[in-house]
């Protein structure tokens, strides 16, 4: 857990000295723990033997992948439409 | 007796003090009202941005009229300017480097998983930041080019009366009135399709690039690479019509002025009998 947080440490201090929005970020890693969480339950899913339910997971966890993302998306088409003239 | 009373009267003429004025600035003054060159100043100075801010135009042009150009201080204006544009873009492409950097750490981490779909999504997640991060750059530089382009024209349009009429009083006469229109018209065309051909052009190549990485499915690369080349050829035609142009209508109209000129002076110096000669010996 301590390596974790020194990863994540050191990504953010990474990010402070260049001129992205730490926001996005946050939403970075949300997204990679959020998969991380969803290999976890489909693969135990799958090693008890229920199939179907591991592919209703991986549903899920796409939609919240979506659903968090959606800033970063409204953002692009944000700057997309400033430059079209 | 006659020429001697003609000899006393003509030395106390000459004798009897005048008032005799030399060149002074008022006449410079004057001659630069004359030419509108205050006015031409002062609507450059909207087009030429922040260059001009630590010198004295005024100062520059009155020096220049007397004749010494200060050659270094405009070289050392050049050379900061192109130096601060550098070191913008190398601050850009550091932060670039470091959102990619943190890119491909994340990917690596998630690359394993066993659901393919998942990571595909995590790296479309990511690929549309890195996208954001340079389409926002790209449209800053956008941006400053269509900038530079309207300077441009309207800084031109401002200095070629001006040049005009000084060439005119100066002599080439065939040249300027050939010329005149030619070059106004090139340089509105230079600014014209730039902004309306080449820009959207850009854009549509740099929309097209970004949509065929996405996936590999999409195959659209052969259609950029086609505009992309297009773009390029269509700008070095237009310069090179310019160039050419502009050359060959200025060579073959100074010879015609300095034929012309010639001509005057001989005509001149043939006619009127004592002050053309004066006019030959100088020419």
């Amino acid at each position: 857990m301590d390596k974790l947080i020194n990863i994540i440490e050191l990504m953010q201090s990474i990010s402070d000295k260049s001129g992205i929005n730490n926001q996005f970020l946050a939403i970075l890693l949300k997204i990679t723990g959020i998969a991380f969480l969803t290999e976890f339950g489909v693969s135990v899913c799958k090693d008890s033997g229920e199939s179907a339910i591991a592919s209703k997971i991986e549903i899920g966890s796409k939609i919240i992948i979506i659903y968090l993302s959606i800033p970063i998306i409204s953002n692009l088409l944000e700057i997309i439409t400033k430059i079209l003239p | 007796m006659k020429e001697k009373v003609f000899m006393i009267i003509f030395l106390i003429a000459i004798f009897i003090g005048h008032n005799t004025y030399a060149v002074s600035s008022d006449i410079l003054e004057e001659q630069k009202e004359n030419f509108g060159i205050s006015n031409f100043v002062r609507e450059a100075e909207k087009y030429s941005g922040e260059f001009f801010e630590g010198t004295n135009i005024t100062d520059l042009l009155n020096s220049a009229i007397i004749g010494k150009v200060d050659n270094t201080s405009i070289f050392k204006k050049i050379i900061n300017l192109f130096g601060k544009e550098t070191i913008g873009c190398i601050k850009v492409l550091a932060s670039l480097l470091i959102i990619i950097i943190l890119h491909s750490v994340l990917k690596s981490i998630s690359d394993n998983l066993e659901s393919s779909n998942v990571s595909k999504i995590i790296y479309y997640v990511q690929y549309i930041l890195i996208v954001t991060l340079i389409t926002a750059n790209f449209a800053d530089t956008i941006q400053l080019v269509k900038d530079t382009a309207d300077k441009l024209v309207g800084f031109m349009n401002c200095l070629i009366p001006l040049l005009f009429s000084l060439m005119l009083f100066t002599g080439s006469i065939v040249t300027s009135s050939i010329l005149e229109p030619i070059i106004i018209f090139m340089i509105n065309l230079l600014g014209n399709s730039i902004n309306i051909i080449l820009i959207p052009a850009v854009l549509i190549i740099t929309v097209l690039s970004i949509i065929s990485k996405i996936s590999d499915n999409v195959q659209i690369d052969k259609l950029s690479k086609l505009l992309n080349s297009s773009v390029i050829w269509i700008l070095g035609i237009i310069l090179t019509v310019f160039v050419s142009t502009i050359s060959l209508e200025g060579s073959l109209s100074s010879s015609v002025d300095g034929i012309s000129a010639k001509t005057a002076k001989a005509a001149v110096s043939n006619v009127i009998p004592v002050v053309g000669k004066i006019l030959r010996r100088r020419g």
